[in-house]
């Protein structure tokens, strides 16, 4: 529409202003987002529009902002719901059963003032209970001496309901009661025409004697109007945009109230609740053009409730500014020398440059308080690290907020604190992830509830729960709804309509075409619409005494206070803001150190130190308990292990394709790791960056760098441009300008339109300064093409930080960290996986024990015997001590050195053998055993220890199926005495005993079942025991058992039941994969435990797959000629067998390029049938029963046979 | 009070609102409009067709006048549809 659109029709008609309108943060609702308002408002040519949403003020920095942009002046005010006045001052008055019955009241702030008189309100609302917010007489008063606030009575307010009631002179006491409070002039009726019959409903439904209809009620409210003078104003309540949204309006409401469809629950008789404009307001009060004129004489006495941009720096410790800097510089110089020692000039120096910085923005109070919030999260006994470019600056690393010395590592202070950028500098803290909500209290407990509040995240409507709200609200059969509703992938709502053409399963649906349309375009409707307010996972707002006049709060579920303004809306307010995020790894090395030291935690069982100082050998530790901050940095036998790529559990370094880059850059400092960190991202991949880094590193290539003016900046990097800071610094050179120009230079160059403005401002300075031009064209064609992939150095080094510290546990105090891991789970793998690393570094793993084991994982130590019996070692001693080759008798990948005292494990690491010959173990807890619960796992471990079976039974009331479980897990092996004489002579045995021992009990539904893709595996197992050469091997029924209750195959691995068929195949173990030469033809197998598919340089799909068999992992890559023989099994099978040619990439990384795969179970049906030789024949296509499928028409048309499917074949049995 | 619920054919309108109609074979004139107010029926109870569309009714209050005498009658608009419900004599 043009720009005369809105100011002709304005001119052409009666001023007016909506004062109540609800958004869509009115929450179920209302059908306008607040930008749609401003800009409706615009269009309908009004100067002014409010946003009155109920019991909130979410979408008023998103109206502050569309208003801004569209031209339209925002009056930001609330609607929120007042006791009713008959039941005020009863002692038993109570929140209505529904708080949409409550009377309501708006409140318009007339500017900031008014804003926060409006936060306070709706805090005190929330605060009286969760749920159903309600302003109490005492919050009212508060409000009133706060003042600068608007109060409109409509027809929903106390007063409109006693006129509505015929009861003039109670409504008039009424009015008189808040007029006392915030005096005449701020006072106002609000006076609605909706056209409502007498008695509401006349013709449809059912008609309410209590509603007097639209003409008295407003004859009732302009006759009080003039007999207390007090102003009225038109107003028409908006709902909805336009007259046929009043659908979208009543389905939202509905869900909202949990109610079908019907006249009684929509709140309404008819649709008028529009966002009428002007002329039609204009219309309707034809007899009294005044009261809309007046609307909009009372929303021009409302100004702009707050200022968007800026910042707000709070007084966070309470000191005033002088005594904040002395602080701030008192402590970071001390806290120098406690991590440097003497620091040097350049670190002391650095230090006055930051300071002053901060000192600019006047920030002291920020350092100071994240600084305190970090020794709070330390002396808790909390790990806490620092994420993000805040490691970029020397007083955070000083004031102990980051580990990483910015100085000795390179990082820019501009990339975290640029002082030419208008903004809040972010500090990011990871801390452990179980343990977040304990840092909130922390935060709490300093700073105080008026001063802290996390930051609010809204919920909304989605496909799945907007098909099952907007179908109960139509009143559909549940189990439909529910069935339309499970065929829906998670996608947004509005993609439904579309994603119903492709999924024919919803053919089976018994609706109708008709009902099922108004379904799903309703759904679309109500698509992304906010549903309720949650906390933010992680952003935590500090403020000072003033942060509850800028933000209303509420509170979660678990009782925090939080903001209803999300992440964006507190940027734009200029807020300050911490993020605290939950950290699994950080959990899982907590963990760790509590094993070692013999820390116990909530009331599990007392523990001992694992370890001790003088005995530990462990390089950095020589008193007291082991700590982070004891691991060095590039500790040799660290960086041994990460270079022997065996890095599983280590963060960020664990993934397949983060192996194979270890194994090319093959790190031996922390800065290797940060460059490794920097180059595994899709951007460098894609473009290829690993390539010449890597060559170059290895002296395989000629280190080229364009000036040599540059090579301060690149040499660390052997020319290749890695990180922010060296755009930053190449900028730098090249024009002269200081870091934080060139920070501003460098985030320009994100679009073509900067690079060009950016490109001519360097190619002017560097000829002023005498750079040859072929030199600057060279080099800024590097920089701009690297600026989108770099990585800020700064980040890269936070998380290096974590991730040295994880690689050095594994290498030093391999057990309890991986029982750590096991505990927290905090990797990319499945447990499982984690289990099957213990044994290939020669620990082996216990299952859970109900006598013995705690809630998580713990470390124990196995005398020789048991350890080698564990393993499947005893063989190959028993033959060692008959003198005879103990090779044979070793579990497969074992070696035995000549004359080692014993034999080398897999990964040829020995992390279980301890001096004297026995060894470290895991032992897993009883929170593995899926289907107990935890009152049944924690009485377990306050009652023991158990004498016999059945006092699970009576003495611990544990149910059936969780005895069953642990039956299954092996938790009762000990306990039962299986093996014994006269007991139990294995789980099957027992099992039965515990059934018929239950059988009175009842049964239970179980409560989570493993739904691993492996325990689905577990199904496949071949049933008959079959002999591959262990002394003693558990049947696959126990393995299968072991599985299903605990996601980790305890006594066997998967593969090693499939032994014969492999050896048959002629597949090569994981452990002597690395020996076969390259180029050699093999077969490889196992369980799948990862497949990627990341993007390659030349858009080709490839699958990444790696399989575990029992001696390692093995890398198959299979490229887009192979997929169509292989994609299908690759992705559809759990145990695969893989067919190749080796091949090999940099020093360590042999991997297999994949030409066949085939699912071994299928081989093993066929090997059982005699029909190996057919079945290794077939390629690609997909299994009979799936074809058998296709033929029928029952799954999906139009794919290629060549196209993968995933995973029916897996699936298809399970 | 007496309560109908019969069909008008003939109605004669001025804008939205209705001037004159013909009922059981009477014509009768609007003297003067009394009430003029808005209802909606339920949606979401149709069938078939555009289900999403909201119809709304138009209640007219009127006196009228036959020639013979005055009466107030209440008409009910829904799409074109004309109808008498309530007649107060």
């Amino acid at each position: 529409m043009g720009p005369a659109g809105p100011v002709a029709r304005a001119t052409g008609s009666a001023r007016f202003a909506h004062l109540r309108v609800r958004s869509t943060f009115s929450l179920r609702d209302a059908t306008m987002t607040p930008e749609r308002l401003a800009a409706a408002a615009a269009e309908a040519g009004m100067t002014h529009v409010a946003l009155t949403d109920r019991d909130g003020l979410s979408g008023a920095v998103r109206f502050v902002r569309a208003a801004a942009e569209v031209g339209v002046t925002p009056v930001v005010g609330v609607d929120l719901a007042v006791a009713a006045p008959h039941t005020q001052g009863a002692a038993h008055a109570r929140v209505s059963a529904s708080a949409d019955d409550a009377p309501r009241v708006t409140f318009l702030a007339r500017g900031p003032r008014g804003f926060a008189t409006l936060c306070r309100a709706v805090s005190a609302a929330h605060a009286q209970a969760r749920g159903a917010p309600l302003l109490d007489e005492e919050a009212i008063d508060a409000a009133a001496s706060s003042g600068d606030v608007i109060v409109l009575h409509g027809v929903d307010s106390p007063v409109g309901r006693l006129l509505a009631q015929g009861r003039p002179d109670a409504a008039a006491a009424e009015l008189d009661r808040w007029r006392d409070r915030f005096g005449t002039a701020d006072t106002v009726l609000g006076v609605r025409d909706h056209r409502v019959a007498p008695g509401g409903r006349r013709v449809h439904g059912r008609p309410d004697p209590g509603e007097p209809g639209d003409d008295v009620r407003i004859a009732r409210t302009l006759a009080l109007a003039r007999r207390s003078g007090v102003p009225a104003v038109a107003v028409n309540d908006v709902r909805h945009e336009r007259p046929e949204d009043v659908v979208v309006a009543d389905v939202l409401r509905c869900m909202r109230l949990g109610v079908p469809l019907d006249d009684r629950h929509l709140g309404r008789t008819n649709s008028a609740a529009w966002f009428t404009d002007p002329v039609e307001q204009a219309r309707r009060f034809h007899e009294r053009p005044d009261l809309v004129v007046a609307a909009a004489d009372l929303a021009e006495r409302c100004a702009a409730p707050f200022a968007l941009g800026g910042v707000h720096a709070p007084r966070l410790t309470g000191r005033d500014p002088d005594q904040a800097a002395a602080a701030l510089v008192a402590r970071s110089r001390a806290g120098l020398v406690r991590r440097l020692g003497d620091p040097g000039e350049e670190a002391a120096a650095r230090l006055d440059r930051e300071l002053a910085a901060i000192d600019a923005e006047g920030l002291h109070d920020l350092f100071l308080a994240v600084a305190d919030v970090v020794e709070d999260v330390h002396a808790a006994g909390i790990l806490v690290a620092c994420r993000g470019s805040a490691a970029g600056s020397l007083v955070c690393f000083a004031l102990g907020i980051s580990d990483v010395d910015p100085v000795a590592n390179g990082l820019a202070f501009e990339r975290f604190m640029n002082p030419y950028r208008d903004e809040l500098p972010d500090i990011d803290l990871d801390v452990e992830s179980h343990r977040r909500e304990e840092v909130y209290d922390l935060v709490i407990a300093r700073y105080g509830e008026h001063r802290v509040a996390t930051v609010g995240m809204f919920e909304t409507l989605q496909a799945r729960s907007a098909v099952r709200g907007v179908g109960a609200a139509l009143g559909l059969p549940p189990e439909e709804v529910d069935h339309v509703a499970r065929q829906l992938p998670r996608l947004r709502a509005r993609d439904v309509r579309r994603a119903m053409d492709r999924l024919p399963e919803l053919a089976g649906s018994r609706l109708d075409a008709d009902r099922l349309g108004t379904l799903l375009d309703l759904v679309a409707r109500v698509d992304g619409m906010p549903r309720h307010l949650a906390m933010h996972p992680c952003g935590i707002l500090l403020g000072d005494d003033a942060l509850l006049d800028r933000t209303p709060v509420q509170r979660s579920a678990h009782g925090y206070p939080v903001s209803q303004f999300d992440k964006d809306d507190v940027a734009a307010l200029g807020m300050l803001k911490l993020d605290v995020l939950g950290v699994r790894m950080l959990s899982a090395m907590r963990h760790c150190l509590d094993l070692v030291n013999g820390i116990t935690r909530c009331d599990d069982e007392p523990r001992v130190p694992t370890r001790r100082a003088d005995d530990a050998d462990v390089p950095g530790w020589d008193e007291g308990s082991f700590a982070l901050d004891m691991v060095a940095h590039d500790e040799p036998a660290t960086y041994d292990l990460i270079r022997s790529t065996h890095s599983v559990g280590m963060f960020q370094i664990e993934s397949p394709g983060q192996r194979e880059l270890l194994g090319r850059l093959q790190p031996t400092r922390f800065g290797d790791l940060v460059a490794e960190i920097s180059l595994f991202r899709p951007g460098p991949m894609r473009a290829d960056m690993v390539t010449p880094y890597v060559a170059r590193r290895h002296g395989e290539e000629e280190v080229h760098v364009a000036h040599p003016a540059l090579a301060p900046v690149l040499a660390e990097t052997f020319g290749v441009i890695v990180y922010h800071e060296q755009v930053m610094g190449v900028l730098s050179a090249l024009t002269g300008c200081d870091a934080a120009e060139a920070d501003l230079l460098r985030r320009r160059l994100g679009d073509v339109d900067g690079q060009r403005i950016v490109g001519r401002l360097v190619r002017e300075r560097a000829r002023e300064r005498g750079f040859p031009r072929d030199v600057v064209e060279e080099v800024f064609a590097d920089v701009a093409s690297f600026a989108a992939f770099g990585f800020c150095k700064a980040h890269a080094a936070a998380f290096a930080v974590p991730t040295e510290r994880s690689a050095f546990l594994k290498a030093h105090l391999f057990p309890e960290f991986m029982a750590g891991l096991i505990a927290h789970d905090p990797g990319m793998y499945p447990r499982r996986l984690i289990v099957e690393e213990c044994r290939l570094f020669g620990v082996p793993v216990l299952g859970p024990d109900v006598q013995r084991s705690g809630r998580d994982a713990d470390v124990v130590v196995l005398a020789a015997d048991e350890a080698d019996a564990r393993l499947g070692l005893d063989a190959a001693r028993r033959a060692l001590a008959a003198g005879e080759d103990p090779l044979p008798h070793l579990p497969a990948g074992w070696t035995w050195p000549t004359g080692a005292p014993a034999p080398l494990p897999p990964t040829g690491r020995d992390a279980g053998r301890r001096p004297d010959g026995s060894r470290w173990a895991v032992r897993l807890g009883l929170t593995e055993v899926a289907e107990l619960s935890r009152e049944e796992r924690d009485r377990i471990v306050a009652v023991r220890p158990l004498t016999h079976v059945t006092e699970l039974r009576d003495r611990v009331g544990v149910g059936r199926d969780g005895a069953l479980a642990l039956v299954g897990a092996g938790a009762l092996d000990g306990l039962a005495g299986i093996g014994a004489p006269g007991r139990p002579r294995d789980r099957r045995e027992l099992r039965l005993l515990v059934e018929e021992a239950w059988s009175a009990a009842g049964r239970r539904r179980g409560r989570r079942a493993t739904s691993s893709a492996v325990a689905q595996v577990a199904l496949l197992l071949p049933l008959e025991e079959v002999p591959v050469g262990l002394p003693v091997q558990p049947s696959g029924a126990v393995v299968r058992e072991e599985l299903r209750t605990t996601g980790i195959d305890l006594s066997a691995h998967v593969v090693s039941f499939y032994a014969p068929l492999l050896a048959a195949l002629g597949v090569v173990d994981a452990s002597r994969f690395r020996d076969v030469p390259t180029g050699e033809r093999v077969r490889v197998a196992g369980v799948r435990v990862a497949l990627q598919s990341p993007p390659q340089r030349s858009g080709d799909r490839v699958l990444f797959l790696t399989l575990d068999d029992r001696t390692g992992q093995v890398q198959v890559t299979f490229f887009a000629r192979a997929l169509p023989d292989c994609a299908w099994v690759v992705r559809g099978a759990e145990l695969v067998v893989a067919e190749g040619v080796v091949t090999r990439r940099g020093r360590r990384g042999a991997t297999l390029i994949g030409r066949r795969a085939w699912d071994l179970t299928r081989l093993w049906r066929a090997w059982q049938d005699g029909a190996l030789t057919q079945a290794l024949a077939e390629r690609g296509t997909p299994a009979p029963h799936v074809v058998a499928l296709r033929a029928s028409g029952s799954v999906r048309a139009g794919a290629s046979p060549q196209q993968p499917q995933q995973g029916q074949q897996g699936r298809g049995r399970g | 009070m007496k309560r109908y619920r019969e069909l008008l054919d003939e109605v004669e309108c001025d804008g939205e609102a209705p001037v004159a109609f013909r009922w059981r074979g009477q014509q009768h004139r609007v003297l003067q409009v009394l009430g003029h107010w808005h209802e909606d029926a339920g949606w979401w109870r149709r069938s078939g067709g555009a289900v999403l569309a909201v119809e709304r009714t138009d209640l007219w209050r009127v006196e009228v006048t036959t020639g013979a005498g005055r009466g107030i009658h209440e008409l009910v608009r829904r799409g074109d549809g004309w109808r008498l419900d309530r007649v107060w004599d």
